[in-house]
């Protein structure tokens, strides 16, 4: 189990080691400057310390991990993996305050189509999927009731053998669909947020159609992820539907492939697409809207989900009333997670 | 190659609203955008150039005032075969009044008036040709 932990420890700090030469040119630890700062003894004193700062953190992690995993604590490498998170903030943080000393003014230019947006065929089906698919585990499930063990099976490990159990009640697995299907509905919430209320920064030449190629790729990936939540509702049927694991090996697959493909790109598909002739065209978030470079806070944008500055993906706009929507299904999961073990001693 | 794009400088003296419109009728004179098609809604416009719902309602209602568009509720802005009008006088005053301080802008940036006369003649020509089209 501690190789796990050590796994996603060395991934995270990998993760976060990379994360400013992910972002666009413009935009260096969440702050407007020159497209040339990048390349100045400033920029690289601030990339530097930061990167030795996530080096010891990550370090540090490994170290404790190891010590926890000896000490029999093997559940505290979740704890840790936390901690290596908010100490990872910390670092992005104290680079982000030394690069506002440098900040610069954001390009006024914008540019967009005037073309009627158009949806794409077969997207209402494509994301109705997932919630057939919670259906017929429902189903399934109850027709086969009798036959899943008790304790059932709610845990499983990377080669898909059961590795945690619970008393087998209704509520449990009733708790259990309800968590997917809100994990479901946040990842529709995301698609359809990135369809219909996120803009795309750059609309034009090799940028805009890199951009464009990045949006559809997350979207892929995002829709992969609700397919990978509907398809965990058929586990507790596995000694039953073997297929079932391997329907969430398949779309897990889809969301790494993806992800890594996003990360080759870089955001926005800046990295595949420099075009260096063409205008630079701003993410239209104003420097001042960004708390602690991380959190995005506009009543004047009407986007509600905008592209990060720092890392790979996109955000939420809080000032929007949709992003506490998103949160209260984020809160439901926490909830739903945390009630299972007593959902299963209620009968 | 996107289609019908237009771009706005939000640092530019004129205002985003009159920019917005301007590149739009731009666009409706030169045939880029035909009767019967439908522009991006007011949100979706106003989301892509990160500006209040407001600057492209108001761009949107001028060229609705003009002819240009169609607003109906739950319909969007949709294109419409606009009637040429004959300018009034004080109209065809008002037009030259801008025309000559454009022109002096341009000398003042130190455009010569054999160039002036070449970008003038090259975009009346590019409309009558579009207009015959």
């Amino acid at each position: 189990m501690p190789i796990v932990w050590i796994a996603i420890a060395l991934l995270v700090g990998a993760l976060q080691y990379a994360m400013p030469q992910l972002t666009r040119r413009d935009i260096f630890f969440s702050v407007t400057v020159t497209p040339e700062f990048r390349d100045t003894r400033p920029a690289r004193k601030i990339l530097a310390e930061y990167r030795r700062g996530i080096a010891i953190v990550t370090m540090f992690t490994l170290l404790l991990v190891a010590v926890a995993s000896h000490a029999g604590m093997e559940l505290a490498g979740a704890g840790l993996l936390m901690l290596e998170l908010l100490a990872d903030g910390a670092c992005f943080i104290v680079a982000h305050r030394k690069t506002l000393a440098h900040a610069s003014a954001p390009s006024s230019a914008r540019e967009a189509s005037l073309q009627a947006q158009t949806t794409m065929p077969g997207l209402a089906a494509l994301l109705v999927g997932p919630y057939l698919m919670l259906i017929c585990a429902a189903l399934l499930t109850r027709a086969h009731w009798s036959e899943i063990p008790d304790p059932m099976p709610v845990h499983w490990d990377i080669a898909g053998n059961p590795n945690g159990w619970m008393p087998k009640t209704w509520l449990l697995y009733v708790g259990m669909t309800a968590g997917e299907l809100v994990l479901c509905l946040m990842l529709t919430f995301a698609i359809v947020g990135m369809l219909y209320f996120s803009r795309q920064i750059a609309a034009s030449g090799a940028r805009g159609r890199e951009e464009r190629r990045f949006r559809w790729i997350g979207i892929a990936a995002l829709l992969a992820g609700s397919y990978l939540a509907a398809a965990l509702a058929f586990l507790p049927l596995s000694p039953r539907a073997t297929f079932s694991f391997g329907g969430v090996t398949f779309f897990l697959a889809i969301m790494i492939v993806g992800s890594l493909e996003l990360l080759r790109r870089g955001q926005g598909g800046t990295r595949v697409a420099p075009a260096a002739d063409e205008p630079i065209i701003a993410d239209g978030t104003p420097d001042a809207c960004w708390k602690w470079g991380a959190i995005y806070y506009n009543p004047d944008d009407p986007a509600l989900i905008v592209e990060k500055r720092f890392g790979i993906g996109w955000t939420l706009n809080f000032a929007h009333r949709g992003a506490w929507i998103f949160m209260g299904l984020i809160a439901a999961s926490v909830v739903l997670s945390l009630s299972l073990p007593l959902l299963a001693r209620l009968h | 190659m996107t289609k019908n794009l237009i771009r706005v400088d939000l640092s530019s003296p004129t205002p985003a609203y009159r920019q917005i419109a301007d590149a739009i009728r731009t666009q409706l004179v030169n045939r880029a955008l035909k009767p019967g098609q439908q522009l991006a809604t007011v949100r979706q416009l106003a989301m892509d150039l990160a500006v209040h719902h407001n600057t492209v309602a108001e761009a949107y209602r001028t060229l609705a005032e003009e002819g240009w568009l169609d607003l109906r509720r739950g319909r969007g802005a949709i294109v419409v075969a606009r009637a040429t009008p004959s300018a009034s006088a004080k109209e065809r005053g008002a037009l030259r009044q801008r025309l000559r301080g454009l022109v002096a802008e341009m000398r003042t940036a130190g455009v010569s008036l054999a160039n002036i006369r070449a970008e003038f003649d090259a975009i009346a020509g590019q409309n009558s040709d579009e207009e015959e089209k």
